[in-house]
């Protein structure tokens, strides 16, 4: 599996894909990670190239679901295909694009997301507390996840 | 005669960085209107710097351009260096072309299949294309992934790398990593460029057959094709240093763009893949020499809706570039190098350039004896072409109308122009002259 990581550590919760890259990549290194996931911190696209390549891919991204801060839903892309859709930013295709474009490849049951509902998007701040108290389920849950989708 | 009254509006042309308009006015047969209108705020970056140490300011300035992070950083670190009198290594300044040759392949496949291949294979944008032509964008997808897997190896990340600093490197590559890039490049980018080409040249016709002659600007070393040095060459003018570059760039305001305009020996130049090609072709590696020919690129290349198969040739070139250096690094290994310091830190100015995807990057700092910035100005090639765009469109419009095009046609035609500069619109926004109060 590989986990791609959107989202700017220094923009708060939006940090919170990064952060939790940051995490399995550390434990990878030691040598804890039970299996061989590549991590990348990187735009939506690359999800889609690894989905194309064949590698199912686990997208991880803060979300505004209206859920309270830290809550976290972990979706396949075609449960959420029939709401993708708007625009990206100017450098990089956003992830609703990237789940169409993996429709239109065919690569579209490759992909998951694990989607977190952020409290705080202050410029220059780290992850809030809520999202921070998550975070041990989070990684728990993506190691599972890795274990299934190796 | 030509009466016509027309106008056209593109608020926020799509497949560019950034904001953007094109406005156009025809007033019976009279063209009164015709601009890029850039409607970005300002970013006072150089503002910005002001104060940080030495050690800084590559990380910041970086963050200019997420696509053109590594051209920044690559410029900001040579004009730092400069002005304190750092003196790399040579393997530094191999690692570092080896990186930037993988930003230039990042940014021109992004261009050449995301932005531009949508208009020359009829889709909206690059998702109908995907579904359209699957296997072109899968090829892109590819092609893609392995120029951010090059930069991230290098570099430590796909784009913002953090490697690098001034002196040299805080991590080398492995000599696996090195082995991993020149397999990938050989088995994997040159099957897919050459796949490019042939995609390319069948689609040769669907360029307007529009040319206008101007000014090409772009570095030129004896070396090689540059792009991480040089002096300033025009195909009017000839060579300047770089040093000079305010001479070239002679940036003015306009009221309709927030990002300044730019003009030399006429009213406008050009930068970018076309203003390397023609002041570069002689040094182009044979294969890309071939590829140029075989899309009827010779120089001086005039139709700058052409900018995008100059792009081609150059992935091509870098990609062989590459492979050479590969070879020279595997050959002599890497050598466990620190970074070299400034010694004593003294007062100190300096421009440099970098030829980036969109064309010739200038930065300029002024450091205090502390290796603080006193004074700092980047001219990002956008705001190079921004008049070049303009003048373009000026007589673009005329020669649509007389090829009999549809308005629909010509406003896509209008689109496809600014498209072809590949700019990187909010880049292109600064202001020189910032003064804070308190």
């Amino acid at each position: 599996m590989t986990i791609v990581a959107v989202g700017n550590e220094t923009m708060g919760d939006d940090g919170i894909g990064p952060f939790l890259a940051g995490l399995v990549r550390e434990r990878r290194e030691a040598g804890s990670w039970p299996t061989q996931t590549e991590v990348l911190c990187a735009d939506p696209t690359m999800a889609v190239c690894c989905a194309a390549e064949g590698t199912p891919v686990l997208v991880i991204d803060a979300a505004d679901m209206g859920l309270e801060a830290g809550e976290w839903r972990a979706v396949s892309a075609r449960e959420v295909l029939p709401y993708a859709g708007g625009k990206g930013s100017t450098h990089s295709m956003s992830v609703s694009q990237a789940i169409q474009m993996a429709d239109a490849l065919g690569c579209l049951d490759r992909l998951r997301i694990l989607a977190v509902q952020w409290g705080s998007l202050e410029p220059g701040s780290q992850l809030s507390a809520p999202v921070r108290e998550r975070v041990p389920a989070m990684l728990d849950w993506i190691e599972k996840e890795a274990q299934r989708w190796p | 005669m030509n009466e016509r009254t027309m106008s056209i509006r593109v608020p926020y042309v799509t497949r560019v960085e950034g904001h953007g308009n094109i406005v156009i006015d025809m007033r019976e047969g009279k063209l009164v209107t015709s601009h890029l209108e850039v409607v970005e705020p300002p970013r006072y970056f150089e503002a910005m710097l002001k104060g940080y140490p030495y050690s800084d300011v590559a990380l910041i300035t970086s963050r200019i351009c997420g696509i053109c992070s590594v051209g920044h950083q690559m410029t900001s670190l040579k004009a730092t260096e400069r002005a304190l009198g750092i003196t790399v290594t040579d393997q530094t300044v191999l690692l570092r072309k080896l990186l930037v040759y993988g930003a230039t392949m990042q940014s021109h496949v992004l261009h050449i299949f995301f932005l531009a291949a949508p208009d020359l294979l009829g889709a909206p944008s690059v998702v109908p294309l995907a579904a359209s032509h699957p296997d072109v964008v899968k090829m892109a997808l590819r092609m893609k992934k392995l120029s951010n897997d090059i930069c991230d190896r290098l570099g430590g990340r796909t784009i913002h790398p953090n490697r690098l600093v001034p002196g040299g490197f805080t991590k080398l590559p492995s000599m696996e990593d090195l082995r991993w890039i020149q397999r990938m490049l050989e088995t994997q980018m040159v099957p897919d460029a050459k796949a490019s080409v042939d995609l390319l040249a069948s689609l040769a016709s669907k360029f307007p057959a529009f040319h206008r002659e101007t000014e090409y600007v772009g570095l030129r070393s004896d070396q090689e094709y540059a792009f991480y040095d040089g002096q300033i060459a025009s195909t009017d003018t000839g060579l300047s240093p770089v040093s000079d570059y305010r001479s070239i760039t002679n940036e003015f305001v306009v009221p309709h763009s927030t990002s300044k305009h730019c003009r030399h020996a006429r009213g406008s130049y050009s930068v970018g893949a076309l203003g390397r090609l023609n002041n570069n072709f002689d040094k182009l590696n044979p294969m890309a020499r071939g590829v140029a020919e075989r899309l009827g690129l010779k120089p001086v290349v005039t139709n700058p809706f052409l900018n995008t198969a100059a792009q081609l040739v150059e992935t091509v070139h870098v990609v062989e570039e590459s492979l050479k250096i590969l070879d020279q690094l595997l050959t002599r290994g890497i050598q466990d190098e620190k970074p070299v310091g400034p010694g004593q830190l003294r007062e100190g100015r300096a421009a440099e350039a970098t030829e980036v995807p969109r064309g010739i990057l200038f930065h300029d700092y002024t450091y205090d004896n502390r290796g603080q910035i006193v004074k700092a100005n980047c001219i990002i090639p956008t705001t190079q072409n921004t008049q070049c765009i303009d003048d373009d469109m000026s007589e673009l419009v005329p020669w649509m109308i007389s090829q009999d095009m549809s308005e629909e046609k010509m406003t896509l035609t209008l689109e496809m122009l600014v498209r072809a500069y590949d700019p990187c619109i909010s880049c292109s926004v600064h202001f020189l002259d910032v003064e804070f109060r308190r």
